[in-house]
């Protein structure tokens, strides 16, 4: 009788996923391999998750001498996980800049007019230190508007000697360290990441709607450490 | 790997038929070296999909049919999912393909990593044949007899033999005399060697069935590797056949060397229209499977997890078929909370019943896909009650994430209505006017519903806050000597109440809570109930009203933004008021099917009802010249009540009304 309420048009609310990831030279090889594998293994993970597949929408932004949002914000039945190639240097900055517009331009904002998007997750890898000039592009972050702002989850690959926890504590609202950077421990962090989005769009839909989705994180896998 | 096998349900009337495919596809998931995923799809209206292992019985269709198209469909949704699968599938049809069966073979053609394989035991349409032949990445074989599964086999083993999944399968044309068609006479003059697959003497096939006479099936030589070449990349069709069709309304031929110009398979078609086949009936007595309860099972599987081995013949719990909307509805589970939870709540309500004063008062509410797939309760509530010429209405939606938010909702909604009417009934007769009647009973409804709450902590020895519920109460009296309303809400969080009025508007009368600070959760619970107490409003109404709607977020929230929505959605609840009986009409109401909305839902409505005339239409849908637009059902009548009809009381019948083009007898 009423399959669907025909003449009601309402959007949907969203939970906007951003994957920010090093795509620099030194992640040429098994590394940015493992790192495709690991979207795609995102992307075949949520499609299965009933509640993520209603409300996910995946980007991908990556870095490396310059940085690009690969793909806008896309739902994540309509996603294709791209081929992610390695060279360069680490624009960390000119990522977190990118970062910034997309969330202007493609997240939703909750008024009474319209209804906004859960508050977006941002899953920031890297593997070195960056080379450009990150700071200035931190403070813009950190001075978004209210409604606007998102969790960003940032996972160091390396020792501390090649990639600064520090800067990564500023970035984000938590740092995870992969001491040894193997396919399978990439494989490890994107189910991780797959998890914690399907909790995210769990916790999300039972918030009320003027209220932030808190973004419960399962604990990590083994060999990815919390930076305290 | 994925692997679909589209069959008529008449194949598998053969008990071996089934057992060997199982057995097959057994053989090659222990010899695999990458995931196997099998599924056999029954044709039928709503076709049957199960995943492999098909343990017990056959399936059974009541009425199974030939319908392709609708089987394919569901093949394309499942695939959707496994995008860089490489896939097989089968499809094995007696005489005649029903359904609109070209455009979707056509486009599963075109999906990468798939391969199809239609074979046919006769073709009683040699049309069909003909489309089939000339789609790429489709091989077509008539004559098909023997054992299915051998059959089966020897495309799958050579499939496997090439290697993992590729997400674009490379498409070439192949020498035409590597193609599988003109298998309908035996004297084939095929350059090829083939070897011969013989039916099987012993095969106890059906009468039904009706086999044709010894055919001789000829395929491709395995052994030299053509076959390779053949699955490896992809077939094509061969040439020839697709020549010698008569006439300009076969499909166009590619021709060796031509690129392909992508997967747009609909201009070709549009001349190809071939008659739906008939649908099949069978003899059912000569069935030797049995038949099978195909209700429900109590736990119904995620389709993409292999169900449990049953030893016994435990039917396959169907999914239902996916439609090309997103998600299929297969995705989500509907499970009963565990038994060891206390505090049970059926997952529907619903009530209705009529005021002394012509008014229907009615709710319902549904547990919503989330809290099913969870295994969860209801957490909305609603309570509606009348006392001394008032109607009280409450909805709430227990706070998600507390373990009894339905606790919490349940008991707020039927205090806070029983507290109201109390109220009402104690000052019947006392000096207090109505507007200060209204604001009281409003304030003993919050008041008692959160002493109740706090009474409930304490015997639990919880926190009050684990009790959470938003809050969202509607007092209503109609003065008709006076001819005005009183209208009071009181509204904590979300969800919205709103008055759907005769002058073609919607009023929205409370609202969720927006602009408070983001970081507070708004329930009853958290400030003291006095604090809510200057939020009570009394309200005046632009026009009068014709219905009341109290709903939570899990409605609300699909109407976003208002007032737009509301004046449709309110076009729904007039037509729903009318049915008989309407809460039931309103509870299937709350099964609409919304992307992103997963949550409970629950709507409390005050209607006004007219005495023995047919119900107004709604005023939204009338053009200017009268006439119902339609949308409200074929029975409306075409009575509208104007403001300046309202007199003392209603009208007792229509010939009170003034006579106008628009009143027609009951």
């Amino acid at each position: 009788m009423f399959d669907n309420i025909s003449g009601i048009e309402s959007q949907s609310r969203r939970l906007p996923i951003y994957l920010l990831l090093d795509t620099s030279g030194s992640m040429m090889g098994n590394k940015i391999e493992a790192v495709n594998e690991g979207v795609k293994l995102l992307t075949s993970q949520l499609i299965k998750d009933p509640m993520a597949i209603e409300t996910a929408y995946l980007s991908i932004i990556t870095f490396d001498s310059d940085a690009r949002q690969l793909i806008p914000l896309t739902a994540i039945n309509d996603f294709k996980p791209p081929k992610i190639e390695a060279r360069g240097a680490t624009s960390l900055g000119a990522a977190l800049k990118v970062l910034n517009e997309a969330l202007d331009r493609e997240v939703r904002a909750n008024s009474a007019e319209q209804k906004g998007d859960y508050k977006p997750l941002v899953f920031l890898m890297t593997d070195g230190r960056p080379t450009d000039n990150w700071e200035a592009a931190i403070a813009a972050l950190r001075n978004r508007p209210k409604q606007k702002v998102a969790t960003i989850i940032a996972l160091g690959c390396g020792s501390p000697a090649e990639v600064d926890g520090e800067i990564l504590k500023k970035i984000a609202n938590v740092v995870l360290m992969m001491d040894n950077v193997s396919a399978d421990q990439i494989s490890k962090f994107f189910q991780w990441v797959s998890q914690s989005v399907a909790t995210a769009s769990k916790s999300a839909q039972m918030t009320p709607a003027n209220q932030e989705a808190v973004a419960e994180l399962s604990n990590p896998p083994e060999g990815i450490r919390i930076l305290i | 790997m994925n692997i679909f096998f589209i069959l008529h349900q008449r194949i598998l009337m053969v008990r071996k038929e089934y057992a060997r495919l199982n057995t097959k596809i057994q053989e090659l998931r222990d010899t695999s070296v990458n995931r196997l995923d099998a599924w056999l799809v029954l044709m039928g209206d709503e076709p049957l999909a199960v995943a492999w292992p098909w343990t017990g019985s056959p399936l059974i269709h009541t009425e199974p049919s030939c319908d392709l198209g609708t089987a394919v469909r569901t093949v394309q949704e499942l695939l959707r999912r496994s995008p860089d699968e490489k896939s097989m599938v089968f499809v094995w049809y007696m005489d005649e393909l029903g359904g609109d069966w070209q455009v979707p073979v056509t486009e599963l053609t075109q999906m990468p990593g798939v391969n199809v394989v239609v074979m046919a035991n006769q073709a009683n349409q040699p049309e069909e044949g003909d489309f089939l032949r000339s789609l790429r990445y489709c091989t077509y074989i008539e004559g098909i007899s023997g054992n299915f599964a051998e059959n089966v086999d020897m495309f799958l083993k050579d499939f496997q033999k090439t290697g993992p999944a590729t997400a674009v399968a490379p498409r070439s044309e192949l020498p035409a005399l590597l193609s599988f068609q003109n298998l309908e006479t035996v004297h084939d003059p095929q350059p090829l060697s083939r070897s011969q697959v013989v039916a099987e003497p012993g095969n106890p096939a059906e009468p039904a069935l009706a086999q044709p006479p010894l055919q001789v099936t000829e395929y491709p030589d395995l052994s030299d590797g053509k076959l390779d070449d053949i699955m490896g990349e992809r077939s094509a069709p061969k040439t020839e056949a697709g020549a010698r069709s008569a006439g300009d309304d076969t499909p166009r031929v590619r021709r060796s060397g031509e690129t392909l110009p992508g997967p747009e398979p609909t201009d070709e078609l549009t001349s190809t229209q071939l008659p739906a086949g008939p649908e099949m009936v069978i003899d059912v007595s000569n069935i030797q499977a049995k038949r099978v309860n195909l209700e429900k099972s109590p736990e119904p599987t995620n389709p993409f997890e292999h169900p449990k081995q049953d030893p016994e013949n435990k039917p396959e719990p169907e999914p239902s078929p996916a439609t090309a909307k997103d998600p299929p509805a297969n995705l989500w589970a509907e499970l009963d909370p565990p038994a060891e939870l206390g505090d049970r709540f059926d997952p529907l309500a619903k009530k209705k019943f009529k005021t002394a004063d012509g008014w229907s008062m009615l709710a319902a509410s549904r547990r919503g896909k989330m809290h099913a797939h969870k295994a969860l309760f209801r957490e909305d509530a609603f309570g509606m009650g009348e006392a001394a010429g008032w109607h009280f209405a409450v909805v709430a939606d227990g706070g998600g994430s507390r373990p009894l938010a339905r606790v919490g909702a349940n008991l707020a909604a039927e205090v806070a209505v029983n507290a109201m009417s109390e109220f009402v009934r104690k000052v019947e007769n006392s000096e207090l006017t109505m507007e200060e009647t209204c604001r009281y009973a409003l304030e003993s409804g919050m008041r008692k519903a959160y002493e109740a709450l706090q009474n409930e902590a304490g015997k639990r020895g919880l926190k009050l806050d684990d009790f959470g519920t938003t809050y969202l109460a509607l007092a209503h009296r109609w003065l008709g000597g006076q001819k005005r309303h009183i209208v009071g809400v009181l509204q904590v969080g979300d969800g919205l109440i709103a008055a759907h009025l005769a002058n073609k508007t919607v009023q929205v009368l409370a609202n969720a809570d927006v602009g408070e600070s983001a970081s507070q959760t708004l329930f009853i619970t958290s400030r003291p109930w006095k604090d809510w107490l200057d939020r009570i409003q009394l309200l005046e109404l632009e026009a009068e009203p014709l219905m009341f709607a109290s709903m939570c977020d899990g409605v609300s929230d699909d109407l976003i933004p208002y007032p737009r929505n509301l004046a449709r959605f309110f076009e729904f609840m007039q037509d729903i008021a009318l049915r008989d009986p309407a809460e039931e009409s309103l509870l299937e109401f709350l099964k609409y099917e919304k992307r992103g909305s997963f949550d409970d839902r629950t709507i409390a409505l005050l209607v006004r009802d007219a005495p023995s005339s047919p119900r107004a239409s709604s005023p939204a849908l009338r053009a200017p010249g009268g006439e119902p637009q339609g949308g409200m059902g074929e029975e409306q009548s075409a009575i509208i009540r104007r403001p300046a009809e309202f007199s003392e009381g209603s009208p007792s019948s229509p010939a009170d009304l003034p006579a106008t083009a628009e009143n027609q007898p009951d």
